[in-house]
């Protein structure tokens, strides 16, 4: 088993370095596409975290747990902002998205169409995203609405 | 702290605006994306090719930015196409459905007689 831990302020500024954390864990696990793909998921989780979760308070921090163990690969993120389960939040329309001009909303589509996701909210407050991917999941790419 | 870098340059291509971002367009530097397109499109461009030729990474933030230019230059009888983008740009444009409404092109060439072509 291979294990890397992450922890960046809830800052955008910093979602670099997670995106490079991600690359450097899963250099040698994913093929180039695979890999982006996961890194857009985990930017994305993040992005949401950092702006909707923490409102961009920079005292905030959120931690990936980058674990690889077989043909699976899972990134657990845990942060301390208010709880909040993505899961709960219905698919985009997206022929209303594309029409009307709309600048967000897709992002935790996005993931959970790339990624295996499940939300645990944290007994010390907080929330933990567990993001899975598969050998069989890497090679047969992502779900399309 | 480092932070993730964006350089923007704009030029002009067959009488067409090409705005040419570099580096990465993520949550923290999409609004900077979004102020180089703005900037353009007060200044009179009504189509737009968008250069990817050298955009490593672009999440939905960036997206979101192009989907709204679309709609602004669509109410102007504009159009916009893409050039250039690696392949894991076009997979996120793919992903993200973008590439529904709007033409990914090879080069910048094939794009600006794209968007002239009506």
């Amino acid at each position: 088993m291979k294990r890397a831990t992450v922890t960046i302020p809830a800052l955008t500024s910093q979602l670099h370095v997670a995106r490079d954390a991600v690359t450097e864990f899963t250099g040698d696990l994913l093929d180039s596409a695979g890999q982006k793909r996961i890194i857009l998921a985990i930017d994305e989780a993040l992005s949401n975290i950092i702006i909707h979760g923490y409102k961009n308070d920079s005292s905030g921090e959120i931690t990936i747990d980058m674990q690889s163990d077989g043909p699976e690969l899972k990134f657990i993120i845990s942060d301390n902002a208010p709880s909040f389960n993505p899961l709960e939040i219905p698919p985009p329309d997206i022929d209303n998205y594309l029409e009307s001009g709309q600048t967000g909303g897709l992002g935790i589509d996005i993931y959970k169409r790339i990624m295996d996701v499940s939300y645990e909210r944290k007994e010390t407050g907080g929330n933990r995203l567990i993001m899975v991917t598969t050998a069989e999941k890497k090679s047969s790419g992502i779900q399309h609405s | 702290m480092s932070e993730a870098i964006l350089k923007i340059s704009e030029s002009v291509e067959g009488g067409v605006c090409v705005i040419s971002p570099a580096g990465d367009i993520d949550a923290h530097t999409a609004p900077k994306f979004k102020e180089a397109i703005d900037k353009q499109i007060s200044s009179g461009a009504k189509n737009i090719v968008f250069d990817f030729s050298s955009l490593n990474y672009i999440s939905s933030a960036g997206i979101g930015i192009l989907n709204a230019t679309l709609n602004s230059l669509k109410g102007k009888g504009g159009k916009m196409a893409i050039a250039g983008a690696n392949a894991a740009v076009l997979d996120t444009l793919e992903i993200m459905y973008f590439t529904r409404k709007v033409p990914a092109l090879k080069d910048i060439k094939s794009a600006v007689a794209k968007v002239k072509a009506g």
